[in-house]
């Protein structure tokens, strides 16, 4: 685990937290509550936009391909919205795509971790997140049940709690290409997009 | 772009007057005589111009309106905002 | 007609309930209102139709025809995916025009791709008098209306084309308050002939554009020139001119203008000689500026809104911001992303003022 520090990099605690929210270097929005922000973590809540995953007729979902011969990874994801305070049940070993109810934007020096927060990782739901330096936009959560039991979840519950972590250089976010701009709500994977596919299909047929 | 839609006026209101009416001229609804009434002397005290046809009350425009094309002169009779049962009966002729 | 018509539609209605799905209603008053409607049919239904006197016959004809289409408004709405963002801001604008909290809004996505529609199924007129009917005959109400806002699937998310639904809404508050028709009403009254040489096709004419022209400054009084910058790119301008339906584009959109300028208007001036007898409030300005130079879209983050003119008004940002993506903050980004960035923005705008509106009272 990271030194905790204020200096050029490593983990940034409470009182760094509130300085770069106040100046807006760090952007979460809207912050319902001050009392999410922790000793070392800033708690984020449930959005209320899902994908959920569904059966469909394809054997599975292909992200080697990004033509028209195959269904698109969105079409194995079924879209719902949720009010705040409304309820979203996940089944057992389904997987939802969900996005925070905060947009954040990041510092191009600093780089967040998301992980469940310990209450709702007792109940056999899994997350892990990274969100690089210089994001904005809502986080895209996977969220998965293990366990047997179906859970009821609500929106706008703060399920995730961030960690920040500073790097010592700044990192331009739109300096290359990305898939997923400002987005506001969980955007299915576009792994069929990655640009070394190509390569790695005319690779394997040369 | 498209108009915003409501159901027809006359063809759903029309008969919904006709059965009030008959039912006041019965002596079985004081409720609906109480909004017909205004209805009615609402559409008087524009015939007399001494309200403006801007006014009326959206609660009762089409009876008003009906009442100011078919009941012009009609209206202007009543006299002391006394509605008797033969007004009653004349627009019930009117609507049916 | 007789009571054999309704022998039908009581098989209609029946089927159209079997099918409805009470149980993804999750909001209470759409739940109130399925079971209002229920009620009313099944009273219906043990009553001995040939025993109706034919006005009953035609009232009872009407009552089941309203069963079914509050049916058809509650089964089409988009359970799934509400638009949140937009019924929000049109709400609010209609919290300005109508007292009543006796209303319900559902919302349809077609898939017709450029349907905007804002329908109801009662005006109020008839609402109250269709409720002292089943007071009196069968002791039951219905408390609420309906009223269904209707917008393409493909351009849910296209905040730049939504905005003309505050038109829609313009033409809603037109018609539930016969603005337009009084209008008529003053230069045409009812016990007088229609002068020589007027058709009612003329009459007819008239009181479309005049319609018009008030969804028109309605809707500018929330979104600026919002659905001008839309009308525009939707016109040909070699074929523009008077329709039957619809004035020119080109008079619509000096209108507006000349309206957001503030300079004399005749026209807006006669609908507020109609406004105010009728105790509705003036057609004015009921937005803020928000500056495209200085708003909080450049750091690409949601705009602050602080008020429910600052939210209308986001509307109008969105074209500024758009109409200059080329060269303003977003020219590095291709098109197709400045455009889904743009609609992001305002819909995390629009979402966050009204979660915290809703956090601060709750």
């Amino acid at each position: 685990m990271s030194e905790i520090t204020t200096k050029d990099s490593g983990l940034i605690a409470k009182s760094e937290l509130l300085d770069l929210i106040q100046k807006e270097e760090l952007y979460i929005s809207p912050l319902l509550d001050v009392t999410q922000i922790g000793a070392i973590s800033v708690d984020l809540r449930v959005g209320t936009d899902f994908l959920a995953s569904k059966q469909g007729r394809d054997e599975y979902i292909d992200t080697t391909n990004n033509d028209t011969s195959t269904r698109p990874i969105k079409g194995h994801f079924s879209e719902s919205r949720r009010r705040l305070g409304e309820s979203f049940l996940l089944h057992s070993g389904q997987v939802i795509l969900f996005s925070t109810l905060e947009y954040l934007k990041l510092p191009e020096n600093v780089y967040a971790d998301l992980s469940l927060r310990s209450s709702y990782s007792r109940i056999g739901l899994n997350l892990s997140t990274l969100i690089q330096p210089g994001y904005c936009g809502c986080a895209s959560i996977e969220l998965v049940n293990s366990s047997n039991t179906t859970i009821k979840i609500l929106s706008g519950a703060r399920l995730i709690q961030a960690r920040f972590y500073k790097i010592p250089d700044n990192q331009e976010y739109f300096g290359k290409k990305r898939k997923y701009n400002c987005q506001v709500r969980p955007v299915s994977s576009k792994a069929n997009e990655d640009n070394d596919l190509t390569k790695l299909i005319r690779l394997n047929n040369s | 772009m498209y108009l915003a839609k409501t159901l027809n006026s006359s063809e759903v209101q029309t008969p919904l007057y006709v059965d009030i009416l008959e039912r006041i001229l019965n002596h079985t609804s004081e409720d609906g005589k109480v909004n017909i009434d205004k209805a009615i002397l609402e559409a008087q005290q524009i015939a007399l111009e001494k309200k403006e046809i801007y006014s009326i009350n959206h609660r009762y425009y089409f009876l008003v309106t009906t009442l100011l094309g078919k009941y012009f002169e009609g209206l202007k009779e009543i006299k002391d905002e006394q509605i008797n049962d033969k007004v009653y009966s004349d627009i019930l002729h009117l609507l049916k | 007609m007789d009571y054999s018509a309704i022998q039908l539609q009581l098989r209609q209605v029946d089927e159209a309930f079997s099918r409805s799905r009470i149980n993804v209603y999750s909001d209470t008053k759409k739940k109130c209102h399925f079971n209002e409607l229920h009620s009313l049919f099944v009273e219906i239904s043990k009553i001995e139709l040939s025993a109706l006197s034919p006005g009953d016959v035609e009232i009872h004809y009407n009552l089941l025809s309203f069963v079914l289409n509050g049916l058809e408004y509650l089964d089409n709405s988009t359970l799934n995916v509400i638009p949140y963002e937009l019924v929000s801001c049109l709400e609010l604008a209609l919290n300005d025009w109508i007292d009543d909290d006796n209303f319900i809004i559902v919302t349809s996505l077609s898939n017709k791709h450029i349907e905007y529609l804002l329908s109801t199924n009662f005006n109020s007129e008839t609402f109250l008098s269709t409720n002292r009917y089943i007071q009196g005959k069968y002791n039951l109400k219905i408390t609420n209306r309906l009223i269904r806002i209707t917008l393409p699937k493909s351009l849910s998310r296209d905040y730049l084309s939504s905005a003309v639904l505050y038109h829609e809404l313009g033409h809603f508050i037109d018609l539930e308050y016969n603005i337009s028709q009084k209008i008529l009403l003053k230069k045409y009254p009812p016990h007088i002939p229609i002068p020589i040489g007027v058709l009612p096709s003329d009459i007819n004419k008239e009181y479309r554009h005049t319609l018009e022209f008030f969804a028109d400054l309605f809707a500018a009084q929330y979104v600026n020139q919002s659905t001008n910058f839309f009308l525009q790119r939707i016109t040909t301008p070699s074929r523009d001119g008077d329709s039957e339906t619809h004035p020119s584009t080109a008079k619509r959109l000096q209108i507006v203008n000349d309206f957001i300028d503030g300079k004399p208007l005749e026209i807006l001036d006669e609908f507020n000689h109609v406004l105010s007898p009728s105790s509705l409030p003036a057609l004015k300005v009921r937005h803020s500026n928000l500056d495209p130079k200085i708003s909080d879209f450049k750091n690409l983050t949601p705009q602050k809104l602080k008020t429910p003119q600052e939210l209308h008004a986001i509307f109008k940002l969105a074209w500024d911001v758009w109409i200059d993506s080329e060269t303003n903050f977003l020219k590095d980004f291709e098109e197709k992303e400045r455009y889904h960035i743009i609609n992001n923005l305002v819909e995390k705008s629009i979402s966050n003022y009204t979660i915290q509106e809703k956090w601060n009272k709750a």
